[in-house]
């Protein structure tokens, strides 16, 4: 376009690349709003009383007062102090155990071939697919049968055998990206297998392994089944089962709710912020061509 | 130190399909070696084999007289460099070369002065602190021969190591190899698929096709006494001209008629060609055994040109008969348009010639070169 200015028409390249974006954040910038509004009310409805929860069109009012005590009641006298606790103990080793096998899993997958190397893959595959509601019956009468009824232990173990199909499957398929060369390379300066694992592949998949972390860790915490079906006594109850122990029969205390809602929200938001920085993609930049 | 020994090694994957056929190679001690050939032909194929990198379907690998079938890689004291450098990404240059060394539990400070050794002779000892993304290409290269050197294993291995790098950069570093093996008097063995690597590095060259060894010998007696046209073909560029002529007997006198000239054989390859009087059979001739004839003598070959190629050095002509086309080097005076009408006398005395059914060459020739001791 060498033509002088005059002729220059309205939507050049650039102005109508300048008009899409503004269009974009404009539409972004109306989602996410629009996908905080539960998230604001629920903060606004922490923070009010019952009496004015329970007024005219009170929903979407800005409480009247900016008061905190409903935290702290809710901290200390329903006992979320305990159910978050419950939750940590119980979401922490199940991450971990789901990653560390998973990873194991997936190495293997990836790299060795052996005669039932697809079939094992389905196998991580089909296990995804089946529907939870057909397995709680057998989940549970398993559970009893074993001993691990009414345990965290419990949980936790089921909790790392249902979210493996999935992470093997996840980190599989990173794996594959990566060049063999960079596994037969240390084979031949005599890394054993697990050295391999530990040493070259392991931080080469960290960008991977921390957003299968932050999922995991989303889901796990948010887990209200598994510890339905395996738990009973409230002592051991999460933070999920607390906050639906909440609702009462004939009367819900809703700013409680919320504000239990808040607190149990609070570390996977900080999990999530602090593992963000390691979504760090092209880890593998350097190591082969290119 | 080092000698390899292949006899009959074979790979079959998936039952049936045969990567590599009956290989047998005898790898002296402080040799270097190439592979090489069109790609699948089985050359890094049999590398990774002796690498124990793949499993042996058949047949023996022996490093220095000791059988190393089911050895594992890392206690076959090999190293190898690969094609796409296979760097550790997340680790320094320094760690990078010292990574095999510190597994093998080698005190500190020998791993330091080897480390520092190798990158002194590499020229890489600026980018020690530096990780693998930070170089450039031929600096990641230098890197992965590093790794190599700092081993000092009995053999390394190179696979195709300089595919990756440009034309100019693979010059330098083909050259950097060469003084690097006379330096380390270590055995080597490359990979290539390029024929211009394998006749400038190689003491001894391997040519393969389909997972089966065509010829073995030194880059010379390759040049100028293939055992078949595949060989010919592939050795030398510009490539080995192929003509198509019938033997035919004329009072007694052998002649070879290419369709529009007729050429008469050198005496020495009569009595070798008499068998083939009726038959079709391949004149191979190099381009610089094509001279051009001024003087239009009898025995030449009547040519239009169609492509000049001008090299400063050299022209490369390339000339059309009525049935073939072929190419000559002529030195830079000449002055040759395209259209021109010229004539070639071909250098009879240079000529191969080949089955027309068998491909394989009718002069006699050595499958493994034996050289005079």
């Amino acid at each position: 376009m060498t033509s002088g200015v005059a002729r220059m028409p309205f939507f050049t390249e650039t102005r109508k690349r300048r008009l899409e974006k503004a269009a974009f954040y404009i539409l972004s910038t109306a989602l996410v709003a629009f996908w905080l509004i539960p998230l604001v009310l629920a903060f606004f409805t922490s923070l009010k009383s019952m009496d004015e929860i329970m007024g005219k069109g009170a929903m979407w009012a800005m409480p009247k007062e900016w008061r905190f005590d409903n935290y702290l009641k809710v901290w200390t006298s329903v006992g979320m102090g305990r159910y978050v606790y419950n939750t940590i103990v119980i979401t922490v080793p199940s991450v971990i155990g789901t990653l560390a096998l998973s990873s194991l899993a997936a190495f293997a997958l990836a790299f060795y071939s052996f005669k039932m190397n697809k079939t094992v893959l389905i196998m991580f595959i089909a296990g995804m697919l089946i529907p939870f509601q057909m397995l709680m019956i057998p989940v549970f009468r398993f559970t009893d049968t074993v001993g691990l009824m009414n345990t965290r232990m419990g949980v936790i173990l089921f909790h790392v055998a249902f979210q493996l199909g999935f992470c093997t499957f996840f980190l599989r398929n990173f794996f594959r990206q990566i060049p063999a060369s960079l596994i037969e390379a240390p084979r031949i300066d005599g890394a054993s297998d697990y050295r391999i694992y530990w040493q070259i592949i392991l931080p080469l998949a960290r960008p991977s392994l921390a957003a299968l972390a932050v999922l995991e860790f989303t889901w796990i915490w948010n887990d209200l089944l598994w510890s339905l079906v395996l738990l009973q006594s409230d002592a051991l109850k999460p933070v999920t089962l607390g906050l639906a122990n909440m609702q009462g029969e004939f009367i819900s205390y809703y700013n409680m709710t919320a504000a239990g809602s808040i607190i149990a929200m609070i570390l996977p938001l900080v999990f999530f912020l602090a593992f963000q920085r390691h979504f760090v993609q092209g880890m593998t930049v350097g190591a082969v061509k290119g | 130190m080092a000698k390899v020994v292949l006899k009959d090694v074979t790979k079959i994957y998936d039952g049936d399909v045969k990567a590599v056929d009956k290989v047998n190679i005898v790898i002296d001690d402080k040799e270097f070696v190439v592979f090489v050939g069109p790609s699948g032909c089985g050359k890094s194929t049999t590398l990774r084999m002796i690498a124990g990198l793949e499993d042996i379907s058949g047949g023996d690998i022996r490093i220095d007289d000791e059988l190393v079938n089911d050895v594992p890689p890392k206690d076959r004291n090999i190293a190898m460099v690969f094609q796409n450098y296979a760097l550790y990404p997340h680790m320094s240059v320094y760690d990078n070369m010292a990574f095999g060394l510190k597994i093998r539990k080698i005190d500190k400070g020998e791993i330091d002065k080897r480390v520092r050794e190798a990158a002194r002779i590499l020229d890489i000892e600026k980018y020690l602190d530096r990780k693998p993304k930070q170089l450039s290409g031929g600096q990641r290269q230098r890197v992965a021969v590093g790794r190599a050197i700092v081993r000092n294993p009995k053999v390394f291995l190179f696979d195709e190591p300089l595919s990756n790098l440009d034309a100019k950069l693979r010059v330098q570093m083909r050259a950097e190899i060469i003084e690097l093996h006379n330096r380390l008097q270590a055995t080597m063995i490359y990979v290539t698929h390029d024929q211009v690597e394998a006749m400038t590095m190689g003491d001894k060259i391997v040519v393969m096709k389909d997972g089966i060894v065509q010829q073995i010998g030194s880059p010379l007696y390759l040049y100028n006494h293939p055992i078949n046209k595949f060989v010919a073909g592939f050795i030398g560029s510009p490539p080995m001209n192929f003509v198509k002529v019938r033997v035919l007997s004329e009072g007694g006198e052998l002649v070879l008629d290419e369709g529009s000239s007729r050429l008469k054989p050198d005496a020495a390859h009569v009595a070798l060609l008499k068998p083939y009087v009726g038959k079709d059979i391949v004149m191979g001739i190099r381009p610089e055994d094509l001279p051009y004839d001024e003087k239009k003598a009898a025995n030449s070959i009547k040519t239009k040109i169609t492509v000049v190629e001008p090299l400063g050095a050299e022209i490369h002509l390339w000339a059309q008969t009525a049935s073939h086309q072929v190419i000559s080097r002529v030195p830079p005076h000449h002055n040759f348009r395209i259209g021109d009408e010229v004539s070639f006398a071909p250098l009879m005395s240079k000529a191969r010639y080949f089955d027309g059914e068998t491909e394989m060459s009718i002069l006699p020739v050595d499958l493994v070169e034996v050289k005079a001791k």
